[in-house]
């Protein structure tokens, strides 16, 4: 009796059976199964399965399939046979549609990413700056002179620059005009950056026309240390990694009066420059979180021999800054569903500037942004966004001429929120809505800032997407010394976006259309800033287009960016609508590179163009409406690697020897014909030619474990 | 008879457990079966069938990322590939929290990793080609004995040399004082990674010529 009793819990069988499909064709290869039993099968080329189950009574059957949404049904085992199960694909799936497409990726995430991270170290023209290497991409302008970002015609202070969601208050160099300014941190610091040229998240306030968001690296590939030598420094750094944590710590020291001994400059230079920086990473993984801890801090100075317009007389200008900044950001994950971003960064920036000795201007910033956002992902076709932040910035200006002449000081506190939710309403069709609230507290005044994106998969290599949004941003810091009462400047953007990836090609085509409002004003003439409002505006449209493809050529990989901009405003003393000094129409750049294996180097190669910025001529009627010359410059790079650990590289700006002006500045007194006398404003230094030697030391004991063998 | 009776319910229940046991030799036997015979959908279907009944077992686990692992080489379409090496991923990290500072879960990560790099070296180069050698190293760390983590260490060197046009032969001759690790290493648990004889063989007869 109790050998049938065994036997018949053995054998009594239930056959499980039925169809697996998405909306279209039956699904190959379909793992279908009842949770905490073998029991289970794989679906055939018809999509169809069975299997034998001896479990009784209530059970949950699992279907999974690779790129969809796992399906469980629960019921009892007598019920399943001749099922018709249909499968969902997975939003989340590589083959979902791309809600932010219009935003430029760089790193890890293959999906829509337009550069990797080592195309920023090694585009040629960028000299290892990763500001830089955003400006070969559509979009932005290529001012030489500058070296900031420039994004659809706003100005630089329009973009705003983030490490890991956490604003950077100072992110370039000092310099002065004419010599362009650079990134302040190291781009091997970084995993990947995040680069918006209109319509971003709302989890980003504060800026009218860009946003630069650089994620820093997780976690160090090894204990290693790194010797840099440069044509213009030396540079030293050290990565201890443990099992949980790992700190790096660097120092360099860059001076430029070597360089320039051997490379005449047409500044008249006391001190071209020089300085010192230091960087100091520290990394703790907890079971469910990584903390990251980055500190920054340098000092440096330049001092040069300007010629004034109306006297002729030389004048000595010295500059001196130091800056320090901290960046703490703790991700935790509170479930599988919900991670959450705490984030604190604090940075110090001083100024002093010294005029022939006698005349000294002081200027420094603090900056406080704190911040806790979180990401739900509610279901598979639903995420939010959402999150709180704190951005104090606190400003102080003196002048001195031997005693102390003027001091000012302003500070301004801004509270925002953020929610945005993503909903996929299929892998093709996606939609997402957000909406920012800022509270300024100088002003007493709300702003409501609403975006929508929606995006939509044409077939599988292409999609459109289209977004709309309200911006704002605080003006010019040096304006709300004389009047702090000036509201913000809004920005409308309109875009829309088709991007095109194969597998060794992008191609991305944006065009938009940017409405200003709100933008600062004042009476013109020497007393600046008198009679300030709000009453500026302004538009910007045009179209960037994009094309990058890997080997169609053997061994090379290019990308074109071409961005064509249409733009006017009215603002600060403008007597009349014109386009800005620092916009031009057409920007192209080329970025080619190619790896030779023969001679184990990788050469680049990137051609820049630009036509003529407006500048404004008073010996003539109208408002600017001259404009300089186009600029080119074509700069080569080659880096050649002796071994994994050792790279020399060489690289050459503008290369041919283009000969760039960025047009005329006119003095104040005219001459005995009447003219205002007028001086081409040309770059101080025409090219640039930079060598330098990496070397990176790890303890590679695996060699060793090798060699003892 | 009373006693009968006991013995034959203490045979039955045996039987039954023992059944039970083979329940997983069998699934184990089975999946394998299924790879040999070049059906790996069905093979890792099985093994993650096995791995989602055996909860705490990291041996089903393995199989499964390294039957994906080893099939995303062969695959030409890149989001497929990379969907695969995805799945392999999620599930290597399941097997290291199932069984923590294990050097053979480790050494594939270490293959895992190379899979990315060898799909799009473009966008991979740089992070993992510094992070795969490390993962070698520790994957020795936890293991000294582990043949697996040292051949793959030496396949990698040699790529990498292959790259730099470095001497290769120099590192393929390390292959054969690896084979001894190879056929000393004891295999205590039932299924746990035994493989590699072979090809350590292979590339190791191969660098002569």
């Amino acid at each position: 009796m109790l050998c049938i009793l065994c036997t018949s819990v053995l054998k009594a069988q239930h056959l499980v059976s039925g169809l697996v499909s998405d909306k279209h064709e039956p699904i190959i290869g379909a793992n279908i199964f009842i949770e905490g039993t073998y029991d289970g099968a794989v679906t055939d080329t018809n999509g169809y399965f069975e299997f034998l189950s001896s479990t009784v009574g209530g059970v949950n059957l699992t279907i999974s399939y690779l790129g969809y949404e796992t399906k469980t049904i629960n019921a009892d085992i007598t019920s399943l046979a001749q099922l018709d199960i249909k499968l969902r694909e997975s939003a989340m799936s590589l083959d979902a549609v791309e809600i932010s497409a219009s935003t430029f990726k760089a790193g890890d995430n293959s999906k829509l990413a337009v550069m990797t991270p080592m195309d920023v170290v090694t585009t040629a023209g960028s000299m290892g700056d990763v500001i830089a290497a955003m400006q070969t991409l559509p979009g932005t302008q290529s001012n030489a002179d500058d070296g900031r970002l420039f994004i659809r015609g706003g100005d630089a202070r329009e973009t705003s620059i983030y490490i890991d969601g956490m604003k950077v208050f100072s992110p370039y160099s000092r310099t002065i005009n004419g010599t362009p300014s650079r990134g302040r941190y190291s781009p091997f610091l970084f995993k990947g950056v995040s680069f918006s040229t209109g319509g971003y998240s709302t989890a980003f306030g504060q800026a009218l026309s860009g946003i630069l968001d650089m994620s820093t690296i997780d976690e160090p590939n090894q204990t290693e240390t790194n010797i840099n030598l440069m044509s213009i420094g030396f540079g030293i750094g050290h990565t201890y990694k443990a099992d949980k944590q790992s700190i790096s710590v660097s120092a360099s020291y860059t001076d430029l009066s070597l360089y320039n001994t051997i490379v005449p400059s047409s500044a008249n230079w006391t001190n071209p420059y020089s300085g010192f920086s230091g960087e100091a990473v520290y990394r703790y993984k907890t079971d469910k979180g990584l903390f990251k801890s980055y500190l920054a801090g340098d000092l440096g100075s330049f001092g040069l021999y300007t010629t004034n317009i109306d006297s002729g007389a030389d004048e000595l200008i010295e500059i001196n800054n130091s800056n320090i900044y901290s960046n703490n950001t703790y991700r935790h994950f509170l479930s599988d569903q919900t991670s959450m971003t705490a984030g604190l960064s604090v940075g110090y920036n001083h100024d002093k500037l010294l005029f022939q000795k006698i005349n000294q201007q002081d200027k420094s910033l603090t900056g406080i942004h704190g911040r806790l956002s979180f990401k739900t992902i509610i279901t598979d076709h639903f995420i939010a966004h959402y999150g709180i932040e704190t951005l104090r910035q606190a400003d102080d200006i003196s002048f001195k001429v031997d005693v102390p002449v003027y001091q000012d000081e302003i500070s301004r506190d801004i509270l925002g929120s953020h929610i945005e939710l993503d909903y996929f309403f299929s892998q093709d069709l996606a939609l997402k809505t957000g909406i920012r609230a800022e509270y300024n507290t100088r002003l007493d005044a709300y702003h409501i800032l609403p975006r929508i994106t929606i995006a939509q998969k044409l077939n599988d290599a292409s999609q459109l997407s289209a977004a709309v949004g309200l911006f704002s941003q605080e003006v010019d810091t040096d304006a709300l010394f004389s009047n702090q009462f000036i509201g913000q400047e809004t920005a409308q953007h309109f875009l829309v976006n088709y991007n095109r990836k194969t597998e060794n090609q992008i191609l991305r085509i944006e065009g938009y259309y940017k409405n200003y409002n709100k933008l600062l004003t004042y009476d013109s003439g020497n007393n600046s800033y008198l009679n300030s409002s709000n009453e500026g505006q302004g538009y910007a449209y045009g179209l960037d287009f994009f094309w990058r493809a890997n080997q169609i050529v053997d061994n090379v990989d290019f990308w074109v960016s071409y961005s064509w901009l249409e733009n006017q405003r009215t603002y600060k003393d403008y007597p009349a609508a014109a386009a800005p000094s620092f916009s031009s129409r057409h920007n192209l750049s080329l970025v080619s590179k190619t790896w030779i294996p023969k001679l184990k180097s990788q050469l680049g190669i990137t051609y820049r163009m630009a036509s003529g910025r407006p500048y404004e001529n008073p010996n003539k009627d109208g408002f600017m409406i001259d404009r300089s010359g186009y600029y080119h410059d074509i700069s080569l790079g080659w880096s050649y690697l002796i071994s994994q650990q050792k790279i020399i590289y060489l690289s050459v700006a503008n290369a041919p020897g283009f000969d760039n002006e960025y047009g005329y500045e006119y003095g104040s007194v005219k001459n005995e014909l009447g003219q205002f006398p007028d001086r081409q404003i040309r770059p101080y230094d025409n090219q640039f030619f930079f060598i330098g030697f990496f070397w990176t030391i790890s303890q590679d004991k695996l060699k060793n474990q090798l060699d003892n063998l | 008879m009373k006693n009968t009776y006991i013995i034959i319910i203490v045979t039955l229940l045996s039987l039954c457990s023992l059944t039970a046991q083979s329940q997983y030799e069998q699934g184990m036997q089975k999946a394998f079966k299924l790879w040999e015979e070049n059906k790996s959908i069905e093979a890792v279907a099985l093994f993650e069938r096995i791995a989602q009944a055996e909860t705490e077992n990291w041996i089903p686990v393995y199989h499964a990322a390294n039957v994906l692992i080893v099939t995303s080489f062969g695959i030409t379409d890149k989001s497929k590939r990379e969907a695969t090496l995805d799945k392999a991923t999620k599930l290597i990290k399941a097997a290291h929290q199932r069984s923590e500072n294990n050097s053979e879960i480790t050494t594939l990560e270490g293959m895992l990793l190379t899979g990315y790099l060898a799909m799009d070296p473009e966008t991979y180069g740089m992070t993992y080609s510094a992070k795969i050698p490390t993962l070698h190293q520790q994957a020795i760390e936890q293991n000294p004995d582990n043949p697996r983590a040292y051949a793959n260490m030496i396949e990698y060197e040699m790529g990498a040399a292959q790259f730099f046009g470095q001497d290769v032969n120099a590192i393929c001759q390390k292959m054969n004082e690896i084979i001894p690790k190879f056929k000393n290493q004891k295999v205590d648990i039932p299924f746990a990674p035994s493989y590699g004889l072979e090809r350590a063989q292979q590339i190791a007869k191969n660098c002569n010529e």
